[in-house]
Order: structure tokens, then C-alpha cells, then sequence
């Protein structure tokens, strides 16, 4: 956490904290896009929750703009920067897909041309499974909630290889796009 | 979400929805997702010899945008030769359906499924050439 500055813009003092030990003033939060290292959390998909939100509350005490009303200018802006960084480190964390994209990919969001790799057979098998749901609504539910639990598990499982050292997580995005179609299917008809 | 007239009218009145036969071997046929969304499109072009196209089908599942770019596409391609619908592109079909920035994926993803059926046709066409040169 922060500590990837070296020092104070204010008194110059080197700073291992939201704040400076020197002079008091907030400092910018650390560049990083990574919100485990935002948190001091370590790379994995197990976490717990309330770890998170423990982390997030610790962090805040110290950089929430109600402790910078009297403050200058410069350190109520850092205090804001501080709760957007923190809120989007949390939104990341406590989601299982967003969490899960971001450790596999370094992204929260998916790549732009991911279409391009998915199993044709795949689509195929989507496409039937939304002609069968035109026909008769529901009727593939039961498999596509297989699915998705299945593609779940296979998720879950390939975090807690990966996390005991004997795994890789070259499948996970592709299996985090397949939840999608798969969830689509479960989703009531959208709106036009 | 405000759609444009364009987007309702091919929403409303998709034209050209339906299948060719996919094993003919002057039809191709593209089959893309989008995996943001889990929209699923099927495209499918009828070529004659001259590389012009015949027919054009579709079906789309997925939002009006989605909808309407594949319905476009479709009738943008009828009567055309294969060279002028790869060159059709995703800014054409945003352009034309005035698509927001949001949606601009799903022209995206009617420019990949007509790239898609021609590759088909293309391949179709060269295994039928090695089988009779053999």
C-alpha cells in the first residue's frame, strides 16, 4: 500500500503512507491499477470478504475527505482520488467475475476482440440453445444452468490449483465470456 | 436508450430474417458472439460464380442494435459482389443506424459475421477445388 512513493510533495520527506509522517499532508494514491496491492492483499481469488472491507475501512479512516474539510485545496482533491481509487479497488474485490478477470488478465473488463477466440462449436451450441428458447421458452434452462454451474466450478477449481502453485489461468477468461452466452440464456428476454 | 428511427425501423421490420441451406456449397455461412453481451448472430450469403451475391440471411439474437446492423448488412450486400462486402466495415453500419458509442459492438459484430460467411464460402470453394483436382 503506497508504497511505491518515494516522497512527500509537500515537505519532501519520504512517505510510506496515505499520509506524511513529516508534515501531516495527504499524499496522491500509489499509480497502481492493481486494487490487491491498493489493499496489501495478496493475488488470489479465495478472499474473504470481510478482509476486504476491513482493508478498505483502514485505508479510508485516513484519506476520507471529512478529515480534509479544513485542509488545502491540494489535499481535499488527493482525498477524493483517494475514495475513486478505493471504491474501484473494492467494486473489483468483493466481485467474483471482476476479481477473477483481473487476476487471470490484469483487466476488470474483457479484451475488445475476445470474440475472435471463442470455439466456433461453442457459438453453435448457443445458437441452437437460443433457437430452442424462441421455440419453446425455458426449455434449455436446466442445461444451461448445468453449464454454468459447471463452468463455475472449472473457474473456482483452476483458482485453487493456481493458487497452491500447480496451475495456470490460461482458460479462465475464455470461461468467464462462456458464463456470459450461458447466462444469457437464463436472463429473461431483453428489452428492446 | 433513444434509438435512431434506423435502428427501429430494422428492429421493427427486420429484412432478410431466415436461413440458407449451410451445407449448399454456394452458401457461407458466419456465426459470431459478443461476449460482453452473449448476443449470438448468424449471417449467411448465397454466391454465384461471378462472386456476386445472391442472397442474404440472418438471424440475430441479441439487442436492437444487434438486430438492426445484421438486417443492414443484409440488404446492403444483396446484388453486390463479395470484393465490395469486405469492404463493408463497423463505422459504416454505426454511421448509417447512427448507433451510440455503447453500441458501436454490435456493428462490429455484423462487419465480423459477414467476414465470417465469406471465409466459409473461401473455404468451401478451395476444398471443392483439391477434391476435383484429385
Amino acid at each position: 500500500m503506497a508504497s511505491n512513493r518515494s516522497v512527500c510533495f509537500s515537505c519532501r520527506e519520504p512517505v510510506h503512507a496515505p499520509s506524511c509522517v513529516g508534515c501531516g499532508a495527504l499524499q496522491p494514491p500509489p499509480p497502481t491499477p492493481d486494487p490487491f496491492e491498493l489493499f496489501g492483499l495478496p493475488h488470489r481469488f479465495h478472499v474473504d470478504v470481510s478482509d476486504v472491507d476491513a482493508k478498505y475501512r483502514a485505508i479510508a479512516r485516513s484519506t476520507h475527505p471529512d478529515r480534509f474539510t479544513t485542509r488545502p485545496a491540494v489535499e481535499r482533491r488527493m482525498s477524493l482520488q483517494w475514495t475513486a481509487a478505493l471504491n474501484e479497488a473494492k467494486r473489483v474485490l468483493k466481485d467474483d467475475r471482476l476479481r477473477a478477470r483481473w487476476l487471470a488478465t490484469g483487466r476488470a473488463t474483457a479484451a475488445e476482440d475476445a470474440r475472435r477466440q471463442m470455439d466456433p462449436a461453442f457459438l453453435a451450441q448457443m445458437f441452437e440453445w437460443r433457437e430452442a428458447e424462441e421455440e419453446s421458452p425455458g426449455s434449455t434452462h436446466a442445461e444451461a444452468a448445468a453449464a454454468r454451474d459447471a463452468l463455475l466450478a472449472e473457474i473456482d477449481a483452476a483458482f485453487t490449483a493456481w493458487e497452491a502453485g500447480t496451475g495456470t489461468l490460461d482458460h479462465v477468461e475464455d470461461r468467464l465470456l462462456r458464463l456470459n452466452y450461458v447466462e444469457g440464456l437464463l436472463r429473461p428476454a431483453p428489452e428492446a | 436508450m433513444a434509438y435512431s428511427n434506423k435502428v427501429i425501423d430494422h428492429y421493427e421490420h427486420p429484412r432478410n430474417v431466415g436461413s440458407l441451406d449451410k451445407n449448399a456449397e454456394d452458401v457461407g455461412t458466419g456465426l459470431v458472439g459478443a461476449p460482453a453481451c452473449g448476443d449470438v448472430m448468424k449471417l449467411q450469403l448465397r454466391i454465384n460464380d461471378d462472386g456476386i451475391i445472391e442472397d442474404a440471411k440472418f438471424k440475430t439474437f441479441g439487442c436492437g442494435s444487434a438486430i438492426a446492423s445484421s438486417s443492414l448488412v443484409t440488404e446492403m450486400v444483396k446484388g453486390k459482389t463479395v470484393e465490395y462486402a469486405l469492404s463493408i466495415n463497423n463505422s459504416i453500419i454505426a454511421e448509417e443506424l447512427k448507433l451510440p458509442p455503447v453500441k458501436i459492438h454490435c456493428s462490429v459484430l455484423a462487419e465480423d459475421a459477414i467476414k465470417a460467411a465469406i471465409a466459409d464460402f473461401k473455404k468451401k470453394k478451395a476444398s471443392r477445388a483439391a477434391a476435383t483436382a484429385e
